[in-house]
């Protein structure tokens, strides 16, 4: 299977009074056709960043893509023109976002703004398309799919508006589904089904997925492949089975450690201790090294290339140098 | 173990629509229906359950800062509206409070000096502005924070430090009791494991008694020496945590310790752990176990009837027609 999306060295700052925030410094990826990847990190690390410059929707100003590369399918997203731009977003590239309470608008009725998304594209005429929009509120479990479209998102719970907005984001069959954050705002019983759809559907229409979250038991339980991110930047990747089993980067070991479960029972947590560095005027070297119990002397002074240390296990550390 | 805090039978009905002008109510919230718990002394009890099943209300209710409905509370006792009527200002000191999120907690013009110093202050508890400075200075280390934060305002520091002021803030009036109420679901995980030490720590050393509400069953069972399990007001099941970790008995708790994604190898199939259906509105509950729309094991009597909550082992409570 080939890649369907390479982002290289990919560079996003964002430029306040405060300062250049370096949003993300030179991320590179890849995700291959009907391959689910999940982005892990805390808050601030870059997740939403990758998400939002891959979907060209970076605000600018103050944002801007400094350098890099993004080829979907082939095609270098970055050179393309806002209305090029526009015929990949929603058609071959869809997004769902973390509050589908704020994605949907309130004013409309749900059918209907799934409907005007397959008009917008395919000038299907709009009778046809709210028909089609009751066909994919079934293939989500919405019940009673043709009462549903006439249904305002506030009345809907949350679990269901999510359903709503992976409808909509599958209207189009697209090849790579974005999403961040899709459980989070999500209760615990409601959480387990939106992901089980999410991966029956990637199962049955062959998509691809970015999955991006802080929880990594939502990762564990989803992605086939795994990237976890720091300060702007990947220090660790590899197949989930070995980036859980034995984690490799002092950052993933550390974040596994610190994480209560609700399957086993851990005295204490460990702690990173310190805290997230500041994005407008981070570390030098490695970004993680203030924290780091391995730290060097090189690591304060060199940014460690992320390389692949095992067979499709990268990482970003001096301490797998030799 | 002695008991701190407990209640029985508690409720709290929430009126909708009715105002000052229309008086008359047209239904009501049934946010907590019929919550039996305690809190032992020198121990935590985790409330658990997702959005709407009440824990929140419950936490403000063990407070006084809600009035019940119906049902009664007593603190080492004493009926909690007693204590009130008495002396509300003793009673403040002895029950405190953290709430989630320490960005809307903290007043963004007082200095943490004035945050974590107030409650002194008003409760007469020190004689001098220094006296003041080295009894929050005290309280700051505790919380491992600096003296030289005293004078910073909230903004100037980071969510998990913002916690820490929190946290110093309730412990200001030496409580016996503090209501947890999702201490770290804003927080990043590793931070969160740093409060979650501090709060361990701190019941340790100041034999703290915790209710601990999260909607974080991992989170729960790390903090909690027992677990209740909440439903749309009620209260489902309840043990030791061990009990109820290693073998639930309700099948609510059973299906969403299942329904949790976990890391592990091979991945777990999800698709085999979903609990069907929506959590149901307390304002129109389901008749009968609040539970029996989305349970597998329903049969006619889980319709009609609220099952009773029984003790089916030595302290693991459960309320089920099948168990």
């Amino acid at each position: 299977m080939g890649s369907l999306l390479e982002v290289k060295d990919l560079a996003t700052y964002f430029y306040t009074d405060e300062g250049i925030i370096k949003a993300l410094d030179g991320v590179s990826f890849s995700i291959d056709e009907g391959e689910i990847l999940g982005l892990v990190g805390e808050t601030g690390c870059g997740k939403s960043v990758t998400a939002t410059s891959i979907m060209g929707l970076i605000p600018s100003p103050p944002g801007r893509i400094v350098r890099g590369s993004i080829l979907f399918n082939g095609r270098e997203l970055l050179s393309l023109s806002e209305r090029q731009m526009r015929s990949i977003r929603g058609r071959e590239i869809a997004m769902i976002f973390q509050d589908p309470a704020s994605s949907l608008n309130p004013v409309f009725r749900v059918g209907f703004q799934v409907a005007e998304a397959i008009w917008a594209h395919l000038k299907t005429p709009i009778r046809e398309a709210l028909l089609k929009a009751a066909e994919l509120f079934g293939r989500v479990n919405i019940p009673d799919p043709l009462a549903a479209i006439s249904r305002y998102p506030h009345q809907l719970s949350g679990g269901m508006k999510q359903r709503v907005m992976i409808a909509m984001a599958l209207s189009l069959n697209p090849k790579l589904l974005i999403a961040d954050e899709p459980t989070t705002a999500l209760d615990v019983s409601i959480q387990a089904q939106i992901l089980s759809l999410i991966k029956r559907l990637q199962r049955d229409y062959g998509s691809s997925v970015l999955l991006i979250s802080h929880d990594l038991g939502v990762i564990s339980t989803m992605a086939h492949r795994v990237a976890v991110m720091y300060s702007g930047l990947i220090v660790e990747e590899g197949r989930a089975e070995d980036l859980f089993q034995k984690p490799l980067h002092p950052y993933t070991q550390g974040l596994l450690a610190a994480i209560p479960r609700v399957d086993e029972d851990k005295s204490e947590l460990a702690v990173i201790e310190g805290t997230i560095p500041d994005l407008t005027n981070p570390p030098a070297g490695c970004r993680f090294h203030p924290r780091c119990p391995w730290v060097m002397k090189i690591c304060e002074a060199e940014r460690p290339p992320l390389k692949a240390v095992e067979p499709k296990h990268k990482v970003a550390c001096h301490a797998y140098a030799g | 173990m002695p008991t701190l805090v407990s209640a029985e039978k508690v409720l709290k009905y929430f009126p909708i629509g009715g105002g000052i002008l229309t008086s008359k109510p047209t239904g009501w919230v049934r946010a907590v229906d019929g919550v039996s718990l305690s809190v032992e002394k020198g121990r935590t009890l985790g409330l658990v359950g997702e959005s709407g099943s009440g824990k929140s209300t419950t936490g403000l209710l063990l407070l006084g800062l809600l009035k019940p409905s119906g049902g009664r509370i007593f603190f080492e006792g004493e009926p909690l509206e007693e204590l009130l009527r008495r002396d509300p200002r003793r009673f403040r000191r002895r029950a405190q409070i953290v709430f989630q999120n320490p960005f809307a907690s903290l007043n963004p013009r007082m200095t943490v000096k004035d945050i974590v110093g107030r409650g002194m202050k008003l409760h007469g508890l020190v004689e001098s502005d220094r006296e003041l400075d080295e009894r929050v200075a005290a309280l700051l280390s505790e919380v491992g924070l600096k003296e030289e934060h005293l004078s910073r305002y909230p903004h100037e520091f980071s969510g998990g430090q913002r916690q820490r002021i929190a946290i110093a803030r309730a412990l200001a009036l030496n409580p016996e009791f503090i209501v947890l109420d999702e201490p770290t679901s804003a927080l990043d995980v590793s931070v969160q494991a740093q409060i979650l030490n501090l709060l361990k720590g701190l019941q340790r050393l100041r034999g703290l008694s915790y209710l601990f509400i999260s909607h974080n069953l991992a989170v729960v069972r790390h903090m909690s020496h027992e677990v209740a399990v909440m439903y749309l007001g009620k209260v489902m099941e309840s043990a030791p945590k061990d009990s109820l970790f290693s073998d639930p008995l309700h099948p609510y708790t059973q299906a969403l310790l299942k329904s949790i994604p976990k890391i592990s190898f091979p991945p777990e199939d999800i698709e085999k752990k979903v609990i069907e259906g929506d959590i149901p509105s307390p304002v129109n509950p389901p008749s009968g176990c609040p539970f029996n729309p989305r349970c597998r094991r329903a049969v006619d009597i889980c319709r009609a009837e609220m099952p009773g909550f029984r003790e089916v082992m030595p302290g693991h409570w459960v309320a089920c027609h099948l168990v």
